[in-house]
């Protein structure tokens, strides 16, 4: 073999690499633009929010008794008031269900003052796995509140033990310093109501509170973050949230309910043995569970997503700690993803198991290292001189054409239908990020997956040693 | 190389068309909160003059006149005020719409315009019964999307006009109107106007199960004696979740005779429907049957021993006998279930 | 003749402007405040004889701010109607309970709040 048919190897096998590349990417940013339309037809036909008292008018006679599930770890010094602001939620029947999940700070003593608990006892059957429990508190100040102390199990465990001892027919996961609206649940019940028979699970919008005014535990006025790490996030979660989990959601396949706010049947996390104990995602595990479950019993059944913004998180500030949530995030998903792998293109699971899973396998599972592949093959390509830069230069125009088109898009989504920025002021900031999104984060944000990527494959190697677990920051 | 061009072009097309959309969509915002300045004046402006109103300082024709055209924000101002008001006030401030025309203009909204600005006026319709406004609404039963119709059944049933349950249960039962709990809670109000028509409609063995489990229980909240006889029938229904329905509506009509039923419902091979029997024996307070739902503490399934357990303690003395009886005696479940129930209630084993 | 103080704590505009007018038309001196936090703040500030409070508002609901209320001793003989959209019986039940006056469930008649206030405190005081 001659060196000249080596080059011709190379620029072929380039080639090709490239072809793969660029169908990949066309493939992916057509997707997101067709989630766009789904998205913004979606909203389009629930127009409008409606004021808070014509939904308490029409809901409030039918709307379920929801139990707030609410964990706590080290939150000594916020719990109080989180609790008292989630106490005075718009809604006609609750009840909140807190869990100590073994602090080593005064949590449980917080609360115990705070409410004037008295040990109390309660009747349960547990249906979900979790720590042993030490001790039940009730207040009668507050017949709402009932607080679990139990031994240190991390998130999931707390949740299922919320789980076990709520007794609505319908429970509200959320994280202790999850902001919500005064008429969340009023919303987020909604579909609840509208389709009894059916509705299994609600996501609601999380959207990044960094800017807004915060009083007593809730967003008092919205405003844009000032912080650029957050700005970024802001278009971000509205993407994520409005435009793909909406869009999701209307294709019957909606696969992430953020654990900051998601509201379920008890019964259907009941058939699946609640939270998966273990898992970095369990929210997304939860939902995924819940699908699996339901198609292979072929029961009808609904994931819906409520783009009305019910829930509003803090989001991280730093590199640093913007990197360990996202690689985080996406061990999560690949955690999930093999954990399930069996649903895959499996005809019985329908449109969850194909385009669902698909995306997940293309996106999130190949995604990372397509991407990488690219960043290493193009310089190298360039060097060995068979890399044609005119075309380079045009296609990465396109691309950038392409997430400008859908950032604005998600952002023209949350202006025309739900409004919630205050001033032209605001949203033109916002714009600008929609454009400058598009140069170095994404960047950045495929390293943190990758970073998650490998912390996925080190962990299937050994199971690293029990530590003292908190909960992380909200999962969007 | 026209391949390059047109890959640029495409490029920069997305890229302008994307700026031209971010500024239309600024200008919109521009545009959008002026107009939303002026409703809110108007709302605000509309709201002043009902207070004035109140105060018998309101001049109709000045204060109100300008607005009286306007259907939404007419009928949502006065929704909204009907929701915190009624007695005196909510006459005087009805009698004023009336004068300034407002009914008509409603009236003719309903085949225009949005779909929530169609629901506002038909729900507000029903502050002003006449026969006028039940022939229109009558309309939008007849031709509206399924919510729609809902909200101007409920509308007519409101202002007075006749529902016939068999007509709801018949368009329930093809989809003409959407099968949710708002639909549910309409049915009830009506089950309660007419539990006789409730009665023969469950004697229609056409009659979905759903649509039977919905009837059954708004009949149980309806307290009338006649339908025992039709819910008992039902205790033997096929369907376990027929059964279940029809078992606690029996308890909620506390009706001694429900007796034998109820024992049988506290036998039946499914768990939900003796869980339900165990409830409905502690609302209908069948102290008779205090023994059965000793047995009950033993079951395999939680919510039937918790159920048990909570309908002994509603039972009273005799009840909490049995239970203290059985937290001290029985087996290791059923003594649990006892001494759990009376420690809620922070009652000593 | 002094006049009685109403504190109105509600977070509804319409509502708190309705009873602004209706009561000071029947000869109290009102304020109103719109959530329980600064209802309780007001009455430190300026101690009402009756306060007319709704069960659901943001920050601090009804119940939390009755219950404070009633636990202070300079605060605990302030005359407490409920005024709320809940019409559950233990709602009512429990808001007795922790020493509320009287409740009244939304859609309420104003002339029968006003005639309820007279007799908890009238308007002119004696």
């Amino acid at each position: 073999m001659t060196l000249h048919d080596l080059a011709l190897a190379a620029a072929r096998f380039s080639a090709l690499i490239a072809g793969f590349v660029i169908l990949a990417g066309f493939a992916q940013n057509s997707f997101h633009i067709w989630q766009l339309l789904v998205a913004s037809r979606a909203l389009r036909r629930q127009r409008g929010l409606p004021e808070t008292s014509l939904v308490w008018r029409r809901y409030a006679e039918a709307a379920p008794p929801i139990a707030l599930l609410v964990p706590a770890y080290n939150e000594e010094l916020t719990i109080g008031e989180s609790l008292r602001s989630l106490l005075a939620l718009q809604y006609p029947s609750f009840e909140v269900v807190v869990v100590n999940d073994g602090s080593g700070d005064g949590t449980l003593q917080a609360l115990i003052d705070t409410f004037e608990l008295e040990p109390v006892q309660r009747s349960y059957e547990a249906i979900a796995p979790c720590a042993a429990i030490r001790g039940l508190y009730g207040s009668r100040r507050q017949p709402r509140l009932l607080v679990i102390d139990k031994e240190n199990g991390g998130k999931a465990d707390a949740l299922n033990a919320a789980i076990n001892l709520a007794r609505a027919p319908i429970v509200c996961s959320m994280d202790a310093d999850s902001l919500l609206e005064p008429d969340a649940l009023l919303r987020a019940v909604r579909p609840f109501v509208e389709d009894p028979e059916r509705v299994v699970a609600v996501g609601g919008t999380v959207r990044v509170a960094n800017g807004c005014d915060i009083r007593f535990g809730r967003v008092s006025r919205v405003g844009v973050p000032r912080n650029f790490l957050a700005l970024l996030q802001t278009i971000e979660y509205l993407r994520a949230f409005l435009m793909a989990r909406l869009a999701w959601s209307e294709m019957g396949s909606l696969m992430i309910i953020s654990g900051a706010f998601g509201l379920f049947r008890r019964e259907a996390v009941r058939a699946v043995g609640g939270y998966t104990l273990g898992t970095v995602g369990e929210d997304m595990e939860l939902v995924v569970k819940i699908h699996r479950h339901y198609r292979r019993e072929r029961m009808p059944y609904r994931v819906v997503f409520v783009p009305e913004p019910v829930c509003w998180t803090e989001a991280p500030e730093t590199l640093q700690i913007l990197g360990r949530q996202r690689a985080r995030w996406h061990r999560g998903a690949l955690e999930t993803f093999s954990k399930h792998f069996g649903m895959l293109f499996n005809p019985r699971y329908g449109r969850v198991g194909s385009v669902g899973f698909g995306y997940i396998l293309l996106v999130d599972v190949l995604g990372p290292f397509v991407e990488l592949a690219g960043y290493v093959l193009i310089p190298a390509f360039w060097l060995l001189g068979i890399l044609n830069t005119e075309f380079l230069w045009a296609f990465l125009a396109v691309s950038f054409g392409f997430g400008v088109v859908i950032s604005v898009g998600a952002l023209a989504l949350e202006e025309t239908e739900l409004r919630r920025f205050p001033d032209v002021k605001s949203l033109a900031v916002l714009m600008a990020a929609a454009v400058v999104e598009n140069f170095g984060y994404r960047q950045i944000n495929n390293v943190w997956r990758l970073w998650g990527a490998w912390q996925f494959l080190r962990k299937q190697e050994s199971w690293g040693v029990m530590t003292r677990r908190g909960f992380s920051r909200a999962a969007a | 190389m026209a391949l390059l061009t047109l890959i640029w072009l495409l490029a920069l097309g997305m890229t302008f068309a994307a700026l031209s959309w971010m500024s239309v969509l600024l200008a919109m915002r521009l545009w959008h909160d002026r107009r939303a300045a002026r409703r809110a004046a108007a709302r605000k402006s509309v709201e002043q003059a009902l207070i004035a109103l109140l105060l018998g300082k309101c001049d109709l024709q000045r204060d109100l006149g300008p607005f009286a055209g306007r259907a939404r924000l007419m009928s949502e101002c006065l929704l909204e005020f009907l929701s915190l008001v009624r007695g005196a006030d909510r006459t005087l401030v009805l009698a004023a719409f009336d004068s300034l025309g407002v009914p008509a203009t409603l009236r003719r909204r309903l085949t225009r315009g949005s779909a929530a600005g169609r629901r506002a006026c038909i729900e507000a319709l029903a502050a002003f019964p006449s026969p006028e406004t039940e022939a229109a609404l009558r309309q939008v039963v007849s031709s509206g999307a399924p919510q729609l119709r809902l909200a101007a059944l409920k509308s007519i049933a409101e202002a007075g006009g006749h529902v016939p349950l068999g007509r709801v249960l018949a368009d329930l039962k093809v989809g003409a109107l959407p099968l949710s709990g708002l639909s549910g809670d309409f049915l009830r109000d009506r089950v309660a106007a007419e539990p006789g028509e409730a009665i023969s409609a469950l004697e229609d063995d056409l009659l979905p199960s759903t649509l039977r489990v919905l009837v059954l229980d708004a009949l149980g909240s309806a307290g009338d004696y006649a339908a025992l006889d039709i819910l008992a029938a039902h205790v033997g229904a096929p369907d376990a979740e027929v059964r279940a329905a029809a078992v606690q509506a029996l308890g909620r009509l506390k009706h001694p005779a429900a007796r034998p039923h109820l024992a049988r419902a506290l036998q039946d091979p499914d768990s939900q429907v003796r869980a339900a029997a165990a409830e409905a024996v502690g609302d209908a307070g069948l102290d008779g049957l205090a023994d059965d739902l000793c047995a009950g503490l033993e079951d395999a399934v939680w919510r039937v021993r918790f159920q048990a357990a909570a309908a002994l303690r509603k039972l009273g003395a005799p009840g909490l006998q049995r239970l203290q009886h059985a937290a001290r005696e029985a087996s290791d479940v059923a003594s649990r279930a006892a001494s759990l129930a009376l420690a809620e209630q922070g009652l000593p084993s | 003749m002094p006049q009685s103080q109403v504190l109105i704590a509600d977070d509804d505009p319409l509502l708190r402007e309705i009873l602004q007018h209706k009561l000071s038309a029947a000869g109290y001196a009102v304020r109103s405040v719109e959530d329980g936090r600064a209802a309780l703040e007001q009455v430190q500030v300026e101690r009402p004889d009756i306060l007319v409070l709704d069960a659901m508002m943001p920050v601090m609901d009804g119940f939390e701010a009755l219950r404070r209320l009633k636990d202070d001793p300079a605060s605990s003989d302030i005359v407490v109607v409920m005024l709320t959209a809940l019409k559950g019986d233990e709602d009512v039940v429990s808001a007795l309970r922790l020493g509320a006056a009287d409740y009244l469930a939304k859609p309420f008649n104003p002339d029968e709040l006003v005639a309820r206030l007279q007799r908890l405190a009238p308007a002119a005081q004696a």
